[in-house]
């Protein structure tokens, strides 16, 4: 699915926090094989986000979408969305991060998208490691 | 009332202790302030510039 959202001109209707004066981000897929894009900003140059597909890092990942996000991109099926992570690069790029509590959900239906805050009570964070380390069990 | 939309109502009051709920309509998003503040941080640490995709391209699965 993100494959098709290439070169695309989503609309995220100022829903980005911190950069409520944005709206329009082109999504551009990194590689064909990778689960990264890139959303550049239309309206500032400087601006622009390392994303990913979450789902490739924590198959486990889930949460609901409130009412009040669902109204604001028009989602009506579930087939319509895609959830993105923004990124925070790390050097080296093994210790990045993702944000898991405030996903990026677009309806790719009619390319509106938001940055969609979880309820406190979920159990992710604004900085999940992509990669985990498998801990051996050594019975340490 | 806030406005002609928005109602904050106090849904407890127990000794010292106040419960404030609100009620909006479901255009209006709704966040604690704390919880605002970290995702914005999150936000302006992970943004990136376009110079940045070249080193990007490099990057393995």
């Amino acid at each position: 699915m993100l494959e098709q959202l290439h070169g695309k001109e989503i609309n995220f209707k100022g829903s980005v926090l911190g950069f409520s004066e944005l709206n329009k981000f082109e999504l551009n897929v990194i590689d064909a094989d990778t689960p990264y894009a890139f959303l550049q900003s239309m309206e500032d140059q400087d601006v622009g986000f390392l994303v990913s597909v979450p789902f490739a890092f924590e198959p486990e990942y889930s949460f609901e979408i409130d009412d009040h996000y669902k109204e604001t991109i028009g989602i009506k099926k579930p087939e319509d969305v895609l959830v993105l992570s923004i990124i925070t690069i790390q050097e080296p790029f093994e210790n990045s991060t993702m944000n898991l509590l405030a996903p990026l959900v677009i309806n790719v239906s009619n390319c509106l998208g938001s940055q969609v805050v979880l309820p406190p009570r979920c159990p992710y964070s604004t900085k999940e490691p992509l990669f985990k380390t498998i801990s051996i069990e050594s019975g340490k | 009332m806030i406005g002609n939309d928005i109602e904050i109502i106090i849904s407890a009051v127990d000794g010292e202790q106040v419960k404030i709920g609100i009620n909006a309509p479901s255009s209006i998003n709704i966040l604690r302030k704390e919880i605002f503040e970290t995702v914005q941080q999150s936000n302006l640490e992970a943004v990136t510039g376009k110079f940045n995709l070249q080193k990007l391209r490099k990057i393995q699965k």
